[in-house]
């Protein structure tokens, strides 16, 4: 089972998919991320449709979502998850380079988990997603129905 | 009601002795003109009797035209319009109910007043005749001079009175058009006004969205080139000689720098378009908390603080705030080359006639201090309205050339090198703009290495 990740990165971005995932490894997380390129592939990956019909019915435990995304966007993503009963539970971040407020507020207001904003800064950027990843994947215990960290990773996350 | 369908050419004449009862309208557009000039038309065909009645009946604002046969009365009629005809019934080859028949066939004369004379001995039968060619009143001869005289008299004012009534509803007509026309105007103008704020929301947005895809679209890639030249500097710092390390060491920070002014632009934008929130604020307080907020970058230096009582203002908590914020963190950047510096908070709150030494907080600079003096100059030069409250924040840093003062306040603009101290400009726009959303004035004095004063003005609390 390929898709069996604990995280999911929705990211039109190459670039940005690139240097997350280099961020990630950091934690030797690169290898537990599932990249969805576009809002509409995000929900086809959630609702288990498409060419993810197939994958278990075991969630991520995390969701990562640019909000620019083409076809559907961050925000109608969001707020399709957290209207859903099923697919509520998912931790959701917003990873984004606005810091517009109304993004914030409407994000808050459908129910976004956290709200974090790209730094234009490398490193910052890299501890940022670092500490995401290794709260979220590592440190969070998931809703039950997720995928949960296994041995291997935990003692690599505490190395 | 006699009420000729046909203008009637208006005399100015002074009013007639039964002028019509109208109530006092001191403020009424209707205009008041004379009574217009009453035709009387006699018709008999005895020139005695008509001259008797032509004299008895003489008086200003009539015009008395006679006649003596039912031609002649008929040609009269064509050529003008009556208030009342008085006719005789017996007259030879056109009688009076003929000739009375004849005048209501017409048009123009279907209402006018006909007073029939008649000799004491006609028959009933010849009255009814009479009233039922059209006439309003019958008189019997010898008539009594007092009855002829009163019943035309009423006919004339009857005449009279529904031409100022006609005359008054045109005039009304008139106004009432007026007044269309001006509410029509009015329409038209407030559909401008909702067509240019239809415009300034769509401009409005199209800025709010122009500065979304600039937060959103603008940082992306240069995120991406701090990012890569971060991971080729750890991929290739060994195949890297020092020079090259430092083009990837520059690549790096100016993307950084592009971000740090895309972010201070979108923060400047913002300041000018979010809602301004009025509150009650204690600039003593808000002060306090500036300065606490940038004691990471005073405690390592050696800074004499005066801070003067401020007053309390009505304005945004948050945007008072930046201006401190800005201007404090400014006097601080700029003293950094003095071993000991000086920064003062205060406040000026008198008419400029009263600038004087208690009008400084303590400790008085000496009246010949050369930063009082630019601060007097301006308050002189009106910047201020008498009732505003002034809050400065003065140094003896680094100063600046008063010949570039004007260039403080733009955006980007910095009179000093990225080199000598750091910043991108933003900071003294974004006190611009905050303090005039507030309806205030900002100025600064300063001397070369000889210190600067920023100030502002806001309206005092009470005004509000």
């Amino acid at each position: 089972m390929a898709e069996l990740k604990r995280i999911l990165l929705a990211e039109d971005n190459r670039k940005d998919v690139e240097l997350t995932l280099t961020a990630l490894d950091e934690h030797h997380l690169a290898n537990e991320v599932v990249v969805v390129n576009d809002g509409a592939e995000t929900l086809d990956y959630l609702y288990r449709r498409g060419k993810y019909a197939t994958r278990t019915e075991i969630n991520p435990a995390i969701v990562l979502m640019d909000l620019k995304m083409p076809k559907v966007d961050g925000l109608e993503v969001l707020r399709t998850i957290k209207g859903h009963h099923d697919l509520k539970t998912i931790p959701v971040v917003i990873l984004t380079s606005s810091r517009e407020e109304k993004d914030l507020v409407e994000s808050y207001q459908l129910g976004v988990n956290a709200y974090v904003v790209k730094p234009v800064d490398f490193q910052k950027y890299i501890d940022a997603v670092k500490q995401l990843g290794a709260f979220w994947a590592l440190i969070n215990e998931p809703p039950p129905g997720s995928l949960r960290k296994e041995k291997e990773a935990r003692r690599s996350a505490v190395s | 009601m006699t009420q000729p369908s046909h203008p009637i050419p208006l005399t100015i004449l002074s009013p007639v002795s039964v002028a019509p009862v109208e109530p006092d309208r001191p403020t009424s557009p209707v205009v008041v003109t004379p009574p217009i000039t009453a035709n009387i038309l006699l018709v008999d065909d005895d020139p005695g009797s008509l001259m008797a009645m032509e004299t008895l009946l003489a008086g200003p604002g009539r015009t008395i035209v006679t006649a003596e046969s039912g031609q002649d009365a008929l040609r009269h009629l064509l050529q003008q319009d009556f208030a009342v005809i008085l006719l005789d019934v017996r007259m030879p080859r056109l009688g009076g109910f003929e000739t009375a028949a004849l005048i209501r066939g017409r048009a123009r004369s279907r209402h006018t007043p006909i007073i029939f004379l008649s000799a004491a001995d006609t028959m009933d039968a010849d009255v009814f005749r009479g009233y039922s060619v059209g006439a309003v009143d019958y008189l019997f001869k010898p008539f009594i001079p007092e009855i002829l005289k009163a019943k035309v008299t009423v006919f004339v004012d009857l005449f009279q009175i529904g031409d100022r009534v006609r005359q008054q509803s045109e005039q009304l007509g008139a106004i009432n058009q007026k007044l269309d026309q001006d509410i029509t105007a009015r329409k038209r103008a407030e559909e401008e006004i909702k067509k240019s704020n239809t415009q300034l929301e769509a401009a409005n947005k199209e800025l709010e969205s122009f500065s979304y895809s600039i937060s959103h679209d603008l940082r992306a890639p240069l995120r991406h080139m701090n990012g890569f030249a971060d991971l080729l500097q750890k991929h290739a710092a060994s195949a890297l000689d020092d020079k090259g390390r430092r083009y990837l060491q520059t690549i790096s920070e100016s993307a950084k720098q592009m971000g740090i002014l895309v972010d201070d632009l979108l923060d400047f934008s913002r300041v000018g378009r979010a809602e301004l929130r009025q509150a009650a604020v204690n600039l003593n307080q808000l002060v306090n908390d500036v300065l606490e907020e940038l004691r990471q970058d005073t405690e390592a230096r050696r800074i004499e603080w005066k801070l003067g009582t401020l007053p309390e203002v009505r304005g945004d908590p948050a945007m008072l705030r930046q201006v401190f914020v800005n201007l404090i963190a400014n006097a601080v950047k700029y003293t950094r080359p003095r071993e000991e510096a000086r920064i003062e908070v205060g406040t000026l709150t008198h008419q400029p006639s009263a600038v004087s030494r208690e009008d400084v907080p303590s400790p008085h600079p000496a009246p010949g201090d050369p930063l009082l003096r630019p601060l007097q100059r301006v308050m002189g030069e009106e910047k201020v309205r008498g009732d505003d409250v002034v809050v400065f924040v003065r140094d003896n840093g680094v100063g600046f050339d008063m010949q570039y003062a004007h260039k403080l306040f733009g955006v980007f603009q910095r009179l000093h090198s990225a080199n000598e101290f750091e910043g991108t400009g933003i900071g003294l726009a974004n006190v611009q703009r905050i303090i005039h959303r507030h309806g205030g004035r900002v100025w600064a004095e300063g001397v070369v290495d000889g210190g600067a004063t920023f100030s502002f003005s806001l309206p005092r609390l009470a005004e509000r």
